[in-house]
Order: structure tokens, then C-alpha cells, then sequence
């Protein structure tokens, strides 16, 4: 099931932003809003590791980069998750929740 | 003002398996002596110290300074990565220029083990810890064989392109005594390697050695006028926030200004030491300060690197000579002082007088976000 991720946009000026920063790299603007992110095309895959795990770039709709492990098989989209392992989705880990990720497993 | 030189450099050797005392400061402290005894400096007339280490902590620089028995009036530690070398230099001349200190000695080593380096990529930035460790992604070799397929369709290339790095500079290698790997590489080579992470292969990325490297940067009488000078030195770091495609770096924007402030251009460059973490970050380097002609890599790769042997990275570069860690940028400098002072053995480059050194690194969340470049010219 896809939780999507959650991304920030400025307030100033609607620049994306991940992972955060206190600072719009566009407007230099400091207020940001929260919102929650469901798909992404997906632009490049790298296959790493033993075993082997499928890494990508990603792009939201509105234009954010993310670096992403794929559960799924589609090579164009996918589904967002910022838990880790579920079939089918994209995981994208939320900074500030790394940890409470590693002791989930 | 005062007028600075790098009047020594020397490479405390570099080993992949090392001796459980070569230990961080056991190789920077090797370094620190190799630099000065070569240009026959007491050790009490260094009055600057700079330092660059992943591992030299829970130390500091100061703390390096103290076991050294140095009592220094300028001190710096950079964090910095492949671009640390060259921002410890633009820093050092600066310092000396202005009467700060008379001679500066930088140096910059580790020693790195599995475990240390699989420590260091897990806890680089908080980006990484956070947003990329739990992805279980090992280390940079994803996201650059993510930014190496970019440039690949950006310009047409195969993976027997990128084998042109590597085989050139392990030509070179094979002239260099303190190349960890030396022997031949040829394309079946290259193309049989194990793939690490596609489109890159073993040999596409660094060895891991443990080792050091210093300069000395002089403005002392005698001294400094059989040294090499700073000719130009620009940087730009975080130049578009890790939104771009990492295809271009911050040295795209400064070239014109570094080649004004040289007053040379790309065709005066007798030797490059270019910061080789990947064999396309060469390639995208070169290209920014446009010295791949007509922006051609696949031509610039095979005629230039392979068929003329064009001199860069003549140590092997990190791909074939090692990256001692935080020494990953100062080893291409040390190497360039090395051709400027005709020092560089079965490998000199005849009548070398000019050479450009960059930096780069330093991946934030996609790829690397320093850059800097320095160019340099021989007394001779």
C-alpha cells in the first residue's frame, strides 16, 4: 500500500524542496508547507549490492528529485512509500525517521 | 606582499593492505616529514599547518600540530573532501601572502579499512544518513553510475568510451612506482570486470588505499624561488542546490575567469591532474573548462587520451594509484609539483611548465557539490 512521502513546497514561491532545508533554494524564502507526495516517473535505475537491490532516480510531478529503492517492476512510474519493503512502491526514506527504520526491520 | 610557492610535495606511499601501525596520524605525520625534509626545512620554521582527514577524529588539527611539535601562527582543517587539496592551497597562499605565515605545510591522508569507509559513507552528510543509508545503497558508486548513464545519453557514448579513463591512466600507472595497481589494462580488461553498479565496472572506481600526501607552501628566502607558483585558483560549491543533472560542476562557471586569471588557456596545459572518483567526472571537469575540443568526448577520449597519450592524471591517477581518502585531492596535486619540478621519473612529461589541478566531491544527496581548480607553473 503506498503511504506516499511527504515533500515541502515554499510558501514564497512553490519551489519543491527534498530532503528539507531551512532555506528555498529559489526565493531563499523560510516558510515551507508540508504535503504528501503519492507517484513519481522514474528516470534511472541502478541495480546494487548482494543481494541485489534496485536503486532509481525520481521525479515528482512537480518536478522534485528523489533517490529511491524500487519494490516494483514498472520502469516508467511508481507508487511512493516512505516505508521501506512494501511491494509495488518506491521507498523513499523521511529524514529525521532513518533511525526508527533501521530498528523496524 | 609576500610571494608564495609550493616548494615541496611528497606522497607517503600508498598501500591496500596497510600495517595495523600505519594508523592515520602514523601516515600524516609520514607526509608532514616527507615534505619538509625535501625541501631540507627545520620542522620549527613551519609556522602554518593545514590538515584534511575522514579519520584523524576524535583529533583536530591543533591536536596533529601538537604531536607534530609544531607551534604554528595559522591553522586549518578542511572537511572538504576531493576539493579539500585545492581549498587548503587557495586558503595557504592567501595566508602567506598576506604575512599570516612564511611556511605552510598541507597535509591530508587516512587510513581507510572496510569498516571505516563503510562508516563514512553511511554518516557522509545528514542527507545521506537519513535519506540515503536506510536505502541500503552502499556507498557513491549507485548515484554516480546514476549520473554516468545521464552522460552516456547525453552524448552518445558506451561503456567503451569510459574504458579510455581508465586504460590511459593505468598506462601511466605503469610509470609509477607508487601505483597500487600498475600492471597493463586493456579493453577485454576492462569489459570482463565485474560490473559494481551499471554502467559502472571494477575499474571505473577507486581502489581504496591507506596513505598520505603533503605540499609545503613557502615564502621563505631561498626557498621559494625554486618553487612552483599559483598562477590562478577558482571554486564554486553547491552550485545548483543537487538540482541539476550533475552533468556540469561550479567549474563550468569560473573556467573563463581561472583561464584570465593564468593568463593561459586550455592549450598551455602541459599535465592535468584531474579529480578521477569516476572516469565521467574527468570528463565532465575537462569539459567545463573547455578542454575537450568542440565538446567532443568520444573523440577527446580515443584520439586524445588513448592514441596521444595526452599527460593526464600521469600518477594513474586515484583509478590505478589509489584514494587514500581525504588525500584523494592532494595526490593529483602532489603529482602535477612532481612533472612542474621534473621530479616524476619514467613518467615526466618533457618540458612540462604548466599544469591545472582540480577538485571535486563532496556528493550532498545526488552528486558532488565542490569544485575548485588551481593552475600552476614550473621555475624551470
Amino acid at each position: 500500500m503506498s503511504t506516499g512521502i511527504t515533500v515541502r513546497s515554499c510558501d514564497g514561491c512553490g519551489h519543491g524542496q527534498f530532503p528539507p532545508r531551512p532555506v528555498c533554494s529559489q526565493c531563499t524564502g523560510r516558510e515551507f508547507s508540508s504535503r504528501t507526495v503519492h507517484w513519481a516517473r522514474i528516470e534511472e535505475v541502478v541495480s546494487v549490492g548482494d543481494p541485489v537491490i534496485r536503486l532509481a532516480t525520481l521525479r515528482t510531478g512537480d518536478g522534485i528529485v528523489l533517490i529511491g529503492r524500487l519494490h516494483g517492476d514498472s520502469d516508467t512510474s511508481t507508487p511512493l512509500s516512505d516505508q521501506p519493503d512494501i511491494p509495488g512502491t518506491a521507498y523513499v526514506p523521511a529524514p529525521g525517521r532513518a533511525g526508527r527504520d533501521e530498528s523496524d526491520r | 606582499m609576500n610571494t608564495p610557492a609550493i616548494v615541496a610535495a611528497y606522497e607517503a606511499p600508498y598501500t591496500r593492505h596497510p600495517a595495523p601501525e600505519r594508523t592515520t596520524e602514523h601516515v600524516l605525520t609520514e607526509a608532514f616529514f616527507g615534505a619538509v625534509e625535501q625541501v631540507g626545512l627545520p620542522p620549527a620554521e613551519v609556522d602554518g599547518l593545514g590538515v584534511s582527514s575522514f579519520t584523524l577524529g576524535p583529533d583536530h588539527a591543533v591536536d596533529l600540530a601538537w604531536r607534530l611539535g609544531l607551534r604554528v601562527r595559522w591553522i586549518m582543517q578542511d572537511p572538504h573532501g576531493g576539493a579539500s587539496a585545492v581549498n587548503l592551497l587557495q586558503h595557504a597562499v592567501r595566508a602567506v601572502e598576506a604575512g599570516d605565515a612564511t611556511t605552510i605545510v598541507l597535509v591530508a591522508g587516512d587510513h581507510l579499512d572496510r569498516a571505516a569507509f563503510a562508516k563514512l559513507a553511511a554518516e557522509y552528510n545528514r542527507a545521506t544518513a537519513q535519506a540515503l543509508a536506510p536505502l541500503g545503497f552502499g556507498g557513491p558508486n549507485a548515484l554516480f553510475a546514476m549520473v554516468t548513464g545521464r552522460h552516456m545519453a547525453a552524448h552518445g557514448l558506451t561503456d567503451t568510451d569510459y574504458a579510455q579513463v581508465a586504460i590511459a591512466q593505468r598506462w601511466w600507472a605503469g610509470r609509477n612506482p607508487g601505483a597500487v595497481y600498475r600492471s597493463p589494462l586493456g579493453l577485454d580488461d576492462y569489459l570482463n570486470s565485474p560490473v559494481v553498479a551499471s554502467p559502472l565496472r571494477r575499474y571505473d572506481c577507486v581502489p581504496l588505499v591507506t596513505g598520505a600526501d603533503a605540499i609545503v607552501v613557502s615564502a621563505a628566502p631561498g626557498v621559494a624561488d625554486r618553487g612552483v607558483r599559483v598562477r590562478a585558483v577558482a571554486a564554486i560549491h553547491n552550485a545548483d542546490g543537487q538540482e541539476g543533472d550533475g552533468l556540469s560542476t561550479g567549474l563550468a562557471d569560473v573556467g573563463d575567469r581561472l583561464w584570465e586569471q593564468a593568463g593561459c588557456g586550455p592549450e598551455d596545459i602541459d599535465v592535468a591532474s584531474v579529480y578521477d572518483d569516476y572516469p565521467v567526472m574527468v570528463l565532465v571537469q575537462l569539459a567545463d573548462l573547455g578542454m575537450v575540443p568542440a565538446g567532443d568526448v568520444k573523440r577527446f577520449v580515443h584520439d586524445r587520451l588513448t592514441a596521444r597519450r595526452w599527460p593526464l592524471n600521469t600518477s594513474g591517477g586515484q583509478l590505478s594509484a589509489g584514494q587514500a581518502g581525504a588525500a584523494g585531492g592532494m595526490h593529483g596535486l602532489v603529482e602535477a609539483v612532481r612533472q612542474l619540478q621534473g621530479r616524476a621519473g619514467e613518467r615526466q612529461v618533457d618540458g612540462a611548465q604548466r599544469a591545472l589541478v582540480t577538485g571535486y566531491g563532496m556528493t550532498l544527496y545526488r552528486y558532488g557539490a565542490c569544485a575548485n581548480a588551481v593552475v600552476l607553473e614550473g621555475a624551470r
